[in-house]
């Protein structure tokens, strides 16, 4: 096993360059010629996290203004000029982070990246087309919140997980927010948050490493440093007790979503949080698919959910239930399974199930240019260094159940639960 | 930009027809088996369609001497995985794996093929569950768009119609005999393949298919008959949605091509022009110029008989007659006039640059190797396909947009709120046989 692991994910056979441009600009770059393309990827902190009430869905939004045009690469030539050579661009933003990422063959390098500093260096915002992306962006929530069952009860959810801290909001914001917005909000989000010091820059892929370092110094070098990106002050208290939440939704079955406040990303206890989130719920034998699709046969799917993020984030417990199925005895099954694992652990064989799952999902991630890019820039902006996700299969291995029973303990108390529920209207 | 190759592929048959194929690559300790059954939903017979994809779901509920769920919990205690699926032409078993593992996947994939026990009890549950994620599908507006996409375009007769999980009222008349029936008649030795792609050597895939599968007999029923698709008339199925404020709206024609037409190629980059890449003319007319929409696109399933040319997208409720004017003004502009040298150069590079991005994963390329054999396409497909693509020239693409872009009478779903559709397809000048389904009727 300790020979499997060393060769798995041996830092040795991934020999990523480090180096800081003087405008604070943090680039990774690893070599990886087994497939000719390249995954060029940019993290910028910044995320909802970072939006002040009034103003939601600014990081968003501006994420999508960031295809509309810059300075050398005007309205809709970023995605043309990139097809053209044979790539293709994606972006996303979360809670905590704005990522835009490209896969392309080699030889586009010094297009995307004449194409990435032009828009981290001059974004220009056309007025129409930030009024048609604003319609978007709307189109957008409506699909993904508005007539969706999850996204609705998920948006309820974060209000009632958290009171204080920005995790409240939805991402994608709301809907009189995005009517709000305008062109200098855009601007000033982008000039407070898009320096070359927020970023980090992480490439993988067919590539001379010191060749594409050198171009990126080159093409980036000239954009200049920000101040220090505002810190976002943590105020949420204790929670009060329990929240409970009937959604109206015109819906044909009955839906559960718990939410539990955890822990920050660094905290030293997030292995167990994810080795909980792997044991209940990944994998048809996980103990709440056992529970209750399988045995008990209370609910036809359930989704067990933690993502990382700066602050303390919200593990969740999705279940979804048939016409006639029952809420209440759903959501004491579930707890029945949360307090029996607070109260004794996983116990050992269900224990090392989730450290080989966890272990064998991390190395799937490095399957593929673009997953290893992003493995490394996501540690490097939530854990404070790339290198750390080369611990993390350690960091699995060290956790006794005694350290998961800790944790569950204090996750799932039921003055930490919030509830979301949806009943079917009557017929 | 470089040749993208398959890593060597070793080919053996076992003696009751099973064909193996074996692909080493050993930069991760990481192996994929997929086994491909020739036989998917559309051998389901009328009164029971969903019959492929409940047998795919009980596969693992319950094989050989092991209780329901064993065959899941043995391969996630190593920290693997298996998984089936169906689609309208075939079945399949594939598992992922630590190299160190390689024997489980191989006698796991085996038993569920091979030995499935279809209990009654597991049979009443799995059939519970498929009807209770039916149910669920009333609440999803793009899933019921996209389960009802051919139903509309097709008679119900038609092999390809039904969507793949069947329906409410044919789901709960499937029983255990059904069950049995379908995998004596479809998962057959002969039927089948196996690729297994990743740390493994050929020899000891071959050894351990041999061992695992040495002992599978059986033959496979005729497989079903296709009739070429195509309406005499537009048909539009309405389906009313309470309270929303976005209506989904798919379009399905005939796509008249296979792999080997002239006009495959041609047609790839057509469609990436029109409607495949983010720059293609809907994204930018639809999305990018009007904010009718977050997505919109066009896309080309081949199936083994028969192939149909889509069309996906949603529009607040307000909009679907603008929507739905632009799409067939595109259409008829594409047909006309084709696209500029210029769109048509930027869709062959993006379609030759984002090739390889499908081959980095063991399971992408047991996938394309699959594809090889369903398709009998010859060693030189993927080493080839890029040149391929960049070979294509306006006149032809051009001609594919005039066979592939809604000439004919096409299907058109949209779910929403009625009055919103109706005022839409009355803007719009959409005329057909018109179906007014509620969502129950739908799902």
């Amino acid at each position: 096993m300790a020979k499997l692991r060393a060769r798995a994910l041996d830092p040795a056979r991934f020999p990523v360059i480090e180096h800081r441009l003087d405008n604070g600009l943090h680039v990774l770059v690893l070599s990886r010629r087994n497939v000719p393309s390249v995954s060029y990827t940019t993290f910028f902190r910044v995320g909802s996290r970072n939006e002040e009430p009034g103003r939601t869905g600014m990081a968003h939004f501006l994420e999508h203004m960031m295809f509309n045009g810059a300075e050398k690469y005007g309205p809709k030539e970023f995605d043309r000029t990139l097809e053209a050579v044979g790539g293709t661009s994606n972006a996303y933003t979360s809670h905590d982070l704005t990522v835009y990422f490209e896969d392309f063959p080699a030889e586009a390098l010094d297009t995307v990246i004449d194409l990435e500093s032009d828009r981290m260096r001059a974004l220009a915002i056309d007025p129409g087309l930030f009024e048609s992306e604003r319609e978007v962006v709307k189109e957008e929530r409506r699909y993904r919140v508005d007539n969706d069952l999850f996204g609705t009860m998920e948006e309820v959810l974060s209000s009632l997980v958290f009171r204080a801290h920005p995790y409240r909001w939805p991402v994608i914001g709301w809907m009189a927010d995005l009517d709000a917005a305008t062109r200098e909000d855009a601007y000033r989000f982008f000039r407070t948050y898009y320096a070359p010091n927020n970023a980090v820059l992480a490439v993988v892929g067919d590539v001379d490493p010191d060749e594409a370092l050198a171009k990126i110094e080159a093409a980036y070098r000239g954009i200049p440093s920000g101040p220090p990106a505002p810190r976002i002050h943590d105020a949420e208290p204790p929670a009060p007790g329990e929240r409970r939440a009937r959604v109206e939704f015109p819906s044909h079955t009955p839906a559960l979503l718990l939410g539990y406040r955890t822990l920050p990303a660094a905290h030293e206890d997030t292995p167990a949080v994810e080795l909980l989130e792997t044991a209940l719920g990944m994998g048809d034998a996980s103990i709440l698919m056992q529970k209750l699709v399988y045995e008990g046969q209370l609910a036809s799917d359930v989704h067990v959910g933690h993502d990382l993020r700066i602050d303390p984030s919200v593990f969740t417990v999705f279940a979804e239930l048939p016409p006639e199925g029952d809420l209440v005895r759903v959501e004491e099954a579930i707890s029945a399974e949360l307090e029996r694992i607070a109260d004794e652990g996983l116990g050992e064989a269900a224990l090392r199930r989730a450290k080989v799952i966890a272990r064998a999902a991390l190395i799937g991630a490095f399957a593929t240019h673009g997953g290893i890019a992003h493995a490394l820039g996501e540690h490097q902006v939530l854990f404070g260094d790339w290198k750390e996700v080369f611990e993390v299969v350690d960091r699995y291995e060290a956790v006794r159940d005694e350290d998961v029973r800790r944790v569950a303990a204090s996750l799932f108390d039921p003055a930490n639960r919030s509830v979301v529920f949806v009943e079917p209207e009557e017929a | 930009m470089r040749p993208v190759h398959l890593p060597p592929l070793e080919k053996r048959t076992l003696p009751n027809g099973l064909r193996l194929f074996a692909a080493a690559r050993s930069e991760l300790p990481l192996v994929s088996l997929l086994l491909v059954i020739e036989s998917g939903s559309a051998v389901d017979p009328m009164g029971k369609k969903g019959l492929a994809s409940l047998a795919s779901d009980l596969l693992l509920r319950g094989s050989g001497t092991g209780a329901p769920g064993e065959v899941s919990r043995r391969i996630e205690d190593v920290g693997g995985r298996i998984e089936t699926g169906v689609d309208r032409d075939r079945l399949v078993v594939s598992a992922h794996v630590l190299a160190e593992d390689l024997e489980l996947a191989f006698e796991l994939v085996a038993e569920v093929a091979m030995a499935p026990r279809f209990e009654a009890g597991e049979t009443e549950a799995a059939r519970k569950r498929v009807v209770a994620e039916l149910e669920q599908s009333k609440d999803d507006p793009a899933l019921l768009a996209r389960r009802n996409l051919f139903p509309t375009f097709l008679p119900p007769e038609h092999p390809y119609a039904a969507p793949v999980p069947g329906w409410r009222r044919t789901v709960q008349g499937i029983g255990r005999e059904d069950l049995v029936a379908f995998h004596r008649a479809h998962l057959a030795p002969e039927r089948a393949f196996l690729v297994v792609v990743g740390d493994a050597r050929a020899e000891e895939v071959f050894t351990l298919a041999e061992r695992h599968f040495g002992g599978w007999t059986g033959e496979a029923a005729p497989g079903p008959t296709i009739p070429p698709p195509g309406l005499e008339r537009p048909r539009i199925r309405l389906i009313h949605k309470e309270e929303s404020t976005q209506t989904q709206v798919r379009m399905i024609g005939p796509a008249p091509i296979d792999r080997e037409d002239p006009l495959f190629f041609p047609a790839l980059v057509a469609n990436t022009a029109f409607g495949g890449g983010f720059t293609s003319r809907l994204v930018n007319e639809i999305r990018v110029n009007r904010g009718l929409t977050y997505s919109v696109g066009t896309s080309l399933s081949l199936l083994r008989a028969a192939g149909f040319f889509s069309f996906s997208s949603f529009t607040k409720n307000e909009s679907v007659g603008e929507l739905l004017s632009l799409l067939l003004q595109e259409c008829r502009r594409a047909r006309e006039e084709g696209f500029s040298p210029e769109e048509i150069e930027r869709a062959r590079r993006y379609l030759a640059g984002v090739y390889p991005l499908g081959l980095e994963t063991n399971d992408q390329v047991a996938a394309a190797i699959a594809e090889l054999v369903l398709f009998d396409l010859g060693e030189d497909w993927v080493p080839r396909f890029r040149e391929r693509v960049m070979a294509v020239e306006a006149a032809p693409a051009r001609e594919a947009a005039r066979r592939l872009f809604f000439p004919a009478p096409f299907g058109l779903v949209l779910v929403g709120d009625r009055d919103a559709i109706l005022r839409g397809l009355e803007q719009a000048g959409i005329e057909g046989d018109l179906e007014d389904l509620s969502i129950d009727e739908a799902a």
